[in-house]
């Protein structure tokens, strides 16, 4: 009983919001802000206290309640819900003061909740139609938000491209969505879905999990539909940060709520891995042409969302539901605070000039780098006393990967007792604290094994590929390939409006 | 001819105002280029419809159109009355009286033009080649940007594969190419620089910029960036951009003109001569000089109430037991309102740099800032040394080691493979901080506080002896006593320069010292102090009658105009004698502040009802998109004696800059202060103007979406041009202005002959004066009447009446 | 006088703000090299320019002198002349002698 009103609290917070700041007209602009910020913040606390409730009385009673209204509140959702209602209720808040004086500040409080809400609702969902409407309004919600400056011919654009995206990206799920309920005579709940599948002849049900996959990557912005994040800057920074922490991921949530039909099929897991790694590579490259701040922080979300579709390809759900909403948090710090930069540069200003680094301390550097990474996780697994899939292991790789770069250039940079032994056990302690919370995700969570997840040892080609890539770096002056390479990738980077492509267009077929 | 072509590039490029980078921010006046005319001319005003609003609130009165009227045409004086509708009307209330009635303003904003190409094409290679850190340096970007271009563009996607033919076979210098692509546009060569001008015309922001980095750095011009535009043009086959029309005004001839006007003022229709009377006065005040008039009227209301508010009594022999001196900035003009409020402190206005411009680097730094006025080019490097050596010794190893953790978060979120794992574990962490920093913005100290033990502070002091001798150390200490008019010192003396702090700010070095080059003014003070305190100075000083006793101590400070503080700078180099003055000098500092942040506190938005703890936490918002005020709602600038202003509450509105005619004989220290505090003074003054008259085209928009490139400029949203001008939060709260655009008044107590002397002589006064950029009243002393500078040189103020005897 | 090269002497004075330019202009005629005098004052078609002012070299007028071979002044003098033309700033132009042409070759 207690859950249901808390999960109930934290479903109806932002929707009240949204209506709150209709409504409230009376106020001023800042105080109906406020207090839809607040809110989304009591909704976030409620989410945030399921988790001492669920750990402590029993789950069985309540699910029947939840699941007559159609909500399905397990782990994966509990987490979620606080980390979108949470950052919602954050941005919100940074936002009433961000947006002072804006004339169009209730646009963003109504759908900014709006598009809260649908999301919250999305990952409660116990039926896949319920889970496909709400997926919809998320999608239509977000539209309408980045739509907060339509004066602006590029706001337009943004929005423009979103939609279509969008809407490339939703039929197949419609469509899917409509295959698996008249082949199981209506609508069908998460748990039966396995049930369902089982009905349906081997090809259909590779469509079908094929159609689901599209949705997912149109959402997450990878590749082929990787256009639309990168044109919607023209929203304020508060619309950025709450898309890309709590938006951008709901591809995965796609994928893992569907895992009994996305999972049993290769061709679908095998899309999905392939998409991830390309978009990964592709837009790692493209991220290291951007010369603007807010450019580098959006191809930084679509690669860090081609990772998370990755490790869903290689079924390490868990590892997956992790890292978005580490990510999450991570970028939406980063683009709330995407005006420090001319305080930083003021403030290394004052630094002293870097000493060239002699070989014995380089070598020592190397020696460390390498040395504490791989001793840290192997030891951190030991003492913990993990067992990992393969797919979270070949993970774990990234985290060495990591860890071995910061601190060589730690070290490169200033080689001193000091730097050294704070380094390490910096490195030590998050090497222990990262295993100790993935294999929490891991057991809360409880993905069971997945039957067509792709072989770990693919990981090896978008791991080859990046490391090209940075081989392409350091390769000074270059060559015609690394010449063509950036070309290619400083015009991909920028989204180029219709009147451009139409007059070079009309240019061609003009008679020379 | 290669040369011409740069000729060419020049001549259609002067118009272009640099714009300086983002890090060190320069308000300018947009239009400078075009000072040479008279503000009618070219200079924007409010649409007339917001004049017709202030006249029917009383903003502008009819007094004031009339006045603005006679200032603009004096000839109106002697053009005789005309009898309408049973009153006689002077020459100048008809006229004034067609403003009100008559719709002749004409001026339109020109629309858009429409959106080019080739700007989009281009605008990212010069993104990417003018990146301050870059991740993936351009191949060849040490070549020049032609080169560079050249071999690259022939890759690039969005172009069709014919163009891509044509770019593989272009010439190897950018002059070449840009003849060339000229020569293929137009044979004749005729029209070389209107298509220059034409083609710049097309990323503003780029352009000035550009111009800027030419200038100063020198690894990109404007002849390869044409070049660039123009070969693409060719290659694309796209037609030249249609040259903007500018708006016609209306052209109703005069005798429509009167025809309007006298049914507005009369019922029974005017007989002929009467018709032809007014067509001869109407003549006077065409069409074109309407809008300009309503600007004039507008800031002569302003002026009549500023002047109505000075002091009218003489000096009051203060001894004080301490003097400050502060920035001619408007915010210092609260502060010192506040501070003297106590009778022991007398105040002066300086400008901010203390006279001494200097390239400023702390101890060990490894860069430095350019601390001294954009008129002038830096040719003295200062830093600082210390006796403390072991404790510096420490503080580089801990800032080194800040460095070292920087390099290495930097490392693993730029290397290709590294930054999923880095998001996986700093995640936590900075969501984290973002919560404190966003619900909690005073949590920000404490982690201050935390670096601040980790770093131990330095006391240190500047090398000001290495970069000046000591004649030039001498001299710059004269000029600066002239130029104020120091005249008696008192015991303590406090330099106080000012800097703002705000979190997340781009424009944080917009809120900065204008006359330190957008830094903050503590360096230039602490050298200034430094100089003053000098006994082999002192000596050569009194050699030159210019006596500071030995019980006089000059100290350093920095007055920060978001807390209000004034925070004493190098506290270990003053002596024990003054500790005690110094202490009280601070206690009632303190007491003024608060006052002050919350007189401030009124204006500043969202601002009501909050505590000065509240306040004063603005600085550490990293949400707060109005930390503070800036120099919104300047207005003018009053160059004399502090007893002229004492007591008056001018509301944070006016440059003040002390000066007396008894120390300077042959009037050069009037000059210096005419032709840079002054000139300073126009730059931002003018910048806050067009910013707010017409954001779209003068200013950078609104905050939110700004996207900055390093720290040279910012972009609005995902590409495009380079944003100039200040952004919509430094001049507005949404629709409302925060900053009232009238140009600069500026109002000088001191004689007349020399200061038209001083205008004679300078081309820069000479048209800012005469073509009405800013305004000139001034009165030889305290007794004389006010006189107005117009066209025909000085003539009385009569509408300022004359100013009381003194007591 | 022993071999002295007869090479072109060219003085221009501008305002300081329009200096840039014009400097630009010299080395890309291949000139090795220039002499710049700030705060100059005068007396000229366009009004009386005081001289030196103490902080402001952007409204002050600067003078800018360079020697170059003969056969590359022209070009030089042609486009500062194009420069020249509408607004305020002089050039002149004369022949001088130098001892050491490698200097300014």
């Amino acid at each position: 009983m207690i859950e249901l009103v808390f999960v109930l609290c934290a479903l109806i917070a932002a929707p009240c919001a949204a209506l709150s700041a209709v409504l409230v007209r009376r106020w001023t602009a800042d105080s109906a802000a406020r207090f839809a910020a607040t809110v989304v913040a009591v909704g976030s606390v409620a989410a945030m206290c399921l988790v001492p409730i669920r750990l402590m009385t029993s789950h069985e009673g309540n699910s029947l309640l939840l699941e007559s209204l159609g909500l399905n509140v397990d782990w994966l959702a509990v987490v979620v819900l606080m980390l979108v209602l949470g950052l919602s209720a954050l941005i919100q808040f940074f936002a009433v003061r961000y947006l002072r004086g804006d004339a169009r500040q209730m646009w963003f409080v109504v759908t900014a909740n709006l598009v809260t809400a649908s999301t919250a609702v999305m990952v409660c969902a116990n039926t896949i139609l319920g889970f496909g409407l709400s997926w919809v309004a998320a999608g239509a919600s977000l539209v309408a938000l980045l739509a907060m400056y339509s004066h602006l011919p590029q706001a337009r654009g943004g929005a423009r491209r979103t939609a279509i995206s969008f809407v490339l990206g939703d039929l197949p799920l419609i469509t899917a969505l409509i295959l698996l309920a008249v082949s199981a005579d209506g609508d069908v709940a998460f748990a039966d879905l396995r049930n369902a599948m089982a009905g349906l002849p081997i090809p259909l049900a590779t469509v079908v999990a094929v159609l689901l996959v599209i949705p997912a990557l149109a959402r997450s912005s990878q590749v082929p539909f990787h256009g639309w994040l990168p044109a919607t800057l023209a929203a304020p920074t508060p619309v950025s940060a709450l898309m890309h922490a709590g938006v951008v991921n709901a591809g995965a949530i796609l994928v893992l709520r569907f895992s009994p039909v996305i999972g049993e099929s290769t061709a679908a897991m095998s899309l999905i891995f392939f998409a991830g790694a390309l978009t990964l590579v592709y837009a790692s490259a493209i991220r290291l042409i951007k010369p603007d701040v807010k450019g580098r922080l959006v191809f930084s979300t679509i690669a860090q969302m081609g990772f998370m579709m990755l490790a869903c390809g290689m079924g390490a759900f868990a590892a997956a539901v992790f890292h978005l909403i580490a990510h999450g948090l991570f970028k939406a710090t980063l683009f709330l605070g995407a005006g420090s930069g001319v305080a930083r540069e003021a403030r290394q200003r004052a630094w002293p000039a870097r000493q060239v680094t002699r070989w014995p301390q380089a070598t020592a550097a190397i020696a460390v780098a390498i040395s504490v990474p791989i001793g840290s996780i192997v030891a951190a697994r030991v003492l913990l006393g993990v067992e990992l899939s393969p797919a979270s292991q070949a993970l774990q790789l990234f985290v060495v990967l990591t860890a071995a770069v910061a601190l060589v250039s730690t070290l490169w940079t200033h080689f001193s007792a000091t730097t050294a032994l704070v380094g390490s056990f910096a490195i030590t302690g998050l090497a222990f604290g990262y295993t100790a919370l993935i294999t929490l995700f891991d057991r809360a969570l409880a993905f069971g094994p997945v039957a067509a997840a792709v072989n770990a040892w693919w990981l090896l080609i978008p791991g080859v590929a990046l490391i090209a890539l940075q081989l392409v770096l350091l390769n000074r002056p270059g060559n015609g390939a690394t010449r063509r390479l950036y070309a290619l990738g400083l015009a991909a980077g920028t989204p180029t409006t219709r009147i451009t492509r139409q007059s070079i267009a009309r240019q061609i077929g003009a008679p020379s | 001819m290669s040369l011409g072509v740069r000729a060419a590039v020049t001549r259609a490029t002067r118009t272009v105002v640099p714009m300086w980078p983002l890090s060190s921010f320069i308000a300018v006046n947009p239009l400078g280029a075009h000072e040479s005319e008279d503000f009618a001319i070219s200079g924007v005003t409010r649409p007339r419809n917001a004049y017709l609003a202030d006249y029917a609130s009383g903003r502008i009165s009819g007094a004031d159109l009339v006045a603005a009227v006679l200032h603009r045409v004096p000839e109106l004086a002697g053009a005789g009355n005309v009898t309408l509708g049973g009153r006689v009307w002077t020459a100048a209330e008809l006229v004034a009286s067609e403003l009100v009635h008559a719709d002749h303003h004409g001026r339109t904003t020109p629309p858009p033009p429409s959106p080019d190409p080739v700007d989009e094409l281009v605008s990212i290679w010069i993104a990417a080649y003018l990146d301050p850190h870059p991740l993936w340096e351009m191949p060849d970007r040490d070549q020049g940007l032609w080169a560079a271009w050249t071999t690259m563009t022939r890759y690039d996607p969005r172009l069709p594969k014919m163009a891509r033919k044509r770019l593989r076979d272009i010439p190897r210098t950018a002059d070449e190419a840009l003849a060339q692509a000229l020569a293929r546009l137009d044979p004749s060569g005729s029209r070389t620089e209107a298509i220059l001008r034409q083609e710049a015309l097309g990323l503003p922001g780029w352009v000035a910029h550009i111009k800027w980095r030419a200038e100063h750095v020198g690894d990109i011009n404007l002849t390869s960036y044409l070049a660039i535009r123009l070969t693409l043009r060719w290659a694309l086959d796209l037609p030249l951009p249609l040259a903007v029309k500018k708006p016609e005004l209306g052209s109703a001839t005069v005798w429509e003109r009167a025809g309007t006007i006298i049914p507005a003022l009369a019922e029974d229709s005017a007989s002929p001569d009467t018709l032809a009377r007014v067509a001869r006065i109407l003549t006077l005040h065409p069409p074109h000089l309407h809008a300009s008039t309503w600007q004039s009227a507008y800031e002569e209301h302003y002026r009549l109430q500023l002047v109505a508010t000075l002091s009218p009594t003489t000096t009051r022999d203060l001894q004080s037991a301490v003097q400050l001196v502060m920035c001619i900035d408007p915010r210092s003009e609260g502060m010192r309102r506040h501070l003297e409020a106590d009778l022991e402190i007398e105040t002066y206005g300086f400008a901010g740099f203390f006279g001494v411009p200097i390239r400023f680097a702390s101890y060990q730094a490894r860069g430095t800032i350019d601390s001294l006025p954009a008129l002038i080019a830096p040719r003295h490097a200062v830093t600082e040394t210390t006796n403390d050596l072991p404790r510096a010794r420490r503080r580089t190893n801990a800032l080194r080691f800040r460095d070292a953790l920087a390099a290495g978060v930097h490392a693993s979120e730029t290397t290709p493979a590294a930054p999923f794992a880095l998001a996986e574990t700093l995640g936590w962490f900075f969501g984290a901080g973002a919560l404190l920093r966003t619900l909690w913005p005073g949590t920000i100290r404490a982690r201050e506080r935390l670096h601040r033990q980790a770093t131990p502070a330095l006391s240190t002091e500047v090398t000001i002896a290495d970069a000046f001798t000591l004649e030039e150390r001498a001299s710059l200490a004269e000029t600066a006593i002239r130029m104020m008019g120091l005249d008696r010192f008192a015991p303590l003396v406090v330099l106080a320069g000012h800097g703002s702090s705000s979190a997340n700010n781009l424009y944080q070095s917009a809120l900065d010292c204008g006359a330190c080059g957008g830094n903050p003014g503590a360096a230039n003070a602490r050298a200034a102090t430094a100089i003053f305190n000098d006994p082999q100075v002192r000596r050569i000083l009194a050699g030159r009658g210019l006596a500071i006793p030995e019980t006089t101590v000059f100290v350093a400070a920095e007055h920060n105009t978001v807390s209000d503080r004034i925070d004493i700078l190098d506290r270990h180099l003053l002596p024990e004698s003054h500790i005690d003055v110094l202490n009280e000098f601070i206690g009632t500092q303190r007491i003024a502040a608060d006052l002050l942040v919350r007189e401030r506190s009124s204006e500043l938005p969202g601002a009501s009802g909050h505590s000065l703890a509240r306040l004063r936490r603005r600085a550490h918002d990293w949400a707060e998109v109005y930390p503070e005020l800036g120099l919104a709602g300047n207005a003018a600038m009053i160059i004399g004696p502090r007893a002229m202003t004492r007591g008056v509450n001018l509301e944070r509105r006016v440059f003040l800059h002390s000066y007396v005619p008894e120390l300077d004989p042959d009037g050069s220290a009037l000059e210096t202060i005419m032709t840079a505090p002054l000139v300073v003074a126009q730059w931002i003054n003018h910048q806050y103007y067009f910013s707010t008259v017409d954001q779209n085209r003068w200013g950078a928009g609104t905050k939110t979406i700004h996207n900055a490139i390093g720290t040279i400029g910012v972009l609005a949203g995902h590409g495009g041009d380079l944003k100039s001008g200040l952004p919509l939060q430094s001049v507005a709260v949404g629709n409302t202005n925060l900053h009232e655009p009238m140009r600069l008044t500026v109002l000088i107590q001191a004689p007349l002959d020399r200061i038209g002397t001083i205008i004679s002589r300078n081309q820069v006064l000479r048209d800012l004066f005469d073509n009405n950029w800013i305004a000139l009243t001034a009165r030889d002393s305290q007794h004389s009447p006010w006189h107005r500078y117009g066209t025909y040189g000085w003539h009385t103020d009569t509408e300022l009446g004359q100013t009381t005897e003194g007591d | 006088m022993e071999a002295l090269t007869k090479m072109t002497r060219i003085e221009i004075v501008i305002p300081g703000r329009d200096a840039p330019p014009i400097r630009e202009l010299i080395t890309s005629a291949g000139s090795t090299g220039y002499t710049a005098v700030s705060g100059v004052s005068g007396l000229g078609h366009h009004g009386q320019h005081s001289g030196a002012l103490l902080f402001n070299e952007y409204d002050t007028l600067t003078m800018l002198i360079t020697v170059l071979p003969t056969e590359k002044a022209p070009a030089l003098i042609g486009a500062v002349r194009q420069l020249l033309e509408d607004g305020p700033g002089v050039m002149f132009v004369a022949d001088t002698y130098v001892s050491r042409p490698e200097y300014f070759a």
